[in-house]
């Protein structure tokens, strides 16, 4: 866990530096209705929890859809799943977000909460698979750049994931990439 | 201000080299589940005759116990006593109700057993086993039927073959045996005659009785080698006392060492050595505790460890821990693992963490390295 919550810290730390003071200057004036996001997902699962000899390195996607109620605070449901050879593990979650926009650049946090999934491909006497479910909650962040007005690259988005399978706890770290589709308006241009 | 788009490309290169650096300084690789490297936890099982399953865990480096998915796993009729091959890529359990050995294939990443059938039969009542330390061969101690069933054990797939002239006859009603780790004396323990019988064993793992059979203490239980092979020790049972042999090691003989056999508790019923060899404990069902030596590594002789002995209730089984650093302990009404920690110097035993419940009383225990 050491190593993860490092890189959580050093890239939260690193945006909030870089972010933080600009965003508070300013913030556009106009924002999407409905944002979907789309893209690659990593997830380090804390499977030792559950009797492995190891962590597993996953890979595989993470979804989003983003409600904006007004230019800061927005509702996200988030979806991922995340694939190895023997293990398979999805997050359904849903939480408020909080948004910074600026131009062409978009800071946002949020909190999830939801279900947790996890699959593993073993077969014991006449049993093929195991699967655990239980609560599942979320903390983190990220980057969006806007490429046009209807597409953003969200450059990084980082989350700590608690969730509850197999009877046990587990501490996750994901991390998503990919694009943000746009739809609708709220909000208005300033008047020059 | 710094303009937008530098701060944007300073920033990706920002999170581009966090995400590097997590991945240099990791030990994981960053492929799908990735095969284990050991580190410092390893896989046990525990043999539930009643419910006829096998339930295993992870142990960590703290003792920690953690159930694997899938358990408890299925298995033949009575399970008993099991091992893991030194490749910790199978484990081997006999089936006492039904006269056979169970071979399971482990899974080293999520730790779940799948046997491997058919089920390879065994003499009368098979209670005990032990196998060469190059996980070669595998000796099978047959109760009811007085005899040793001797395997020998494929090195990739860990599938077992019954050597010509196996099962070899031992006398009537033997309740444990060991190996010696040069792989060349095994050592079977009569409990009606007293008697600890030597036996050797050819590179094609026939058995030839070695010597005259040396007297133990009454009701002689258990036995077990030290690593080094220069000393036998056996629980007699029926008269509270352990047994120290020292081991001739050209051809095997056992001489009982000055002042032998010692005092233990109540009802000593199962032994183990500490990998250093240097430490022996001894379970007493009667006194409710585990007796700790020091063993002189010269004379054999014994001396009582400081605080011992170390009380747990009705200890039937102890299991040495092939990392040196626990022995498990299975008692006769607990459904939990017991574990002590082992001090390395002194041989002091600290109650550690116990395992996760089972079904009903576990009979057999193995650790892998």
């Amino acid at each position: 866990m050491t190593i993860e919550l490092a890189l959580i810290r050093k890239t939260a730390l690193s945006l909030l530096l870089i972010l933080i003071p600009g965003f508070a200057a300013a913030q556009n004036g106009v924002a999407p209705r409905w944002e979907v996001f789309a893209g690659y997902s990593y997830l380090r699962l804390d499977s030792q929890s559950f009797g492995f000899a190891d962590n597993a390195n996953l890979n595989g996607w993470n979804a989003a859809g983003i409600f904006n109620i007004n230019l800061k605070w927005s509702a996200t449901l988030d979806l991922s799943g995340q694939y190895g050879s023997q293990l398979k593990t999805f997050n359904y979650m849903i939480g408020p977000q909080y948004t910074w926009r600026r131009d062409k650049s978009k800071f946002f946090v949020h909190g999830l909460i939801g279900k947790a999934q996890d699959r593993v491909d073993i077969t014991v006497g006449t049993k093929s698979g195991f699967q655990g479910v239980g609560r599942a909650f979320a903390g983190g962040g990220g980057y969006d750049w806007d490429w046009s007005p209807r597409f953003t690259f969200r450059v990084v988005q980082a989350d700590y994931i608690n969730s509850n399978s197999f009877g046990q706890t587990q501490n996750n770290i994901r991390i998503s990439t990919g694009v943000v589709f746009h739809f609708g308006q709220i909000g208005h241009h300033p008047r020059l | 201000m710094m303009p937008r788009k530098a701060m944007s490309l300073w920033l990706l290169v920002l999170l581009l080299a966090g995400l590097a650096g997590c991945g240099g300084s990791s030990n994981y690789s960053a492929t799908p589940n990735p095969t284990i490297p050991s580190g410092s936890s390893h896989l046990a099982y525990a043999s539930i005759p009643s419910g006829n399953t096998i339930s295993g865990f992870r142990i960590d480096g703290s003792g920690n116990f953690t159930e694997v998915v899938g358990s408890p796993f299925p298995a033949g009729n009575s399970p008993g006593a099991m091992l893991i091959h030194p490749s910790k890529q199978f484990l081997y359990v006999v089936n006492r109700a039904e006269n056979t050995v169970s071979r399971f294939n482990i899974d080293q990443s999520v730790g779940s057993l799948t046997e491997v059938l058919p089920r390879v039969a065994t003499g009368v009542t098979p209670i005990a086993m032990t196998m060469t330390s190059d996980g070669g061969m595998l000796f099978v101690l047959n109760q009811i039927s007085g005899s040793i069933s001797v395997f020998s054990v494929s090195a990739g797939a860990g599938a077992l073959t019954q050597v010509t002239g196996s099962p070899f006859p031992t006398a009537p009603n033997p309740v444990a045996l060991a190996i010696n780790p040069s792989g060349k004396f095994l050592y079977v323990v009569n409990s009606n005659l007293a008697l600890v019988f030597t036996y050797t064993i050819s590179a094609a793992g026939l058995l030839q009785p070695a010597g005259t059979p040396i007297p133990v203490g009454a009701g002689p239980f258990a036995i077990a080698v030290d690593p080094g092979g220069k000393f036998a020790y056996v629980a007699n049972t029926a008269d509270d006392t352990v047994s120290i042999l020292a081991i001739n090691s050209s051809t095997g003989a056992l001489t009982q060492v000055v002042g032998s056999p010692f005092d233990t508790g109540t009802g000593p019923i199962s032994i183990v050595v500490s990998t250093s060899g240097q430490f022996i404990y001894i379970a007493d069902q009667g006194t409710n505790d585990i007796t700790g030596y020091s063993i002189d590594s010269t004379t054999g002789f014994p001396t009582v460890i400081t605080g011992s002995p170390f009380g747990i209730n009705t200890p039937v089984l102890l299991v040495g821990d092939p990392n040196g650093i626990f022995i498990y302990v299975l008692t006769q009404r607990s459904v939990f693992v017991n574990e002590f920690s082992i001090d390395a110097s002194t041989g002091v035993l600290t109650v550690g963490p116990e395992s996760n419940s089972l079904i009903t009383v576990p009979v057999g225990f193995a650790v892998s390295k």
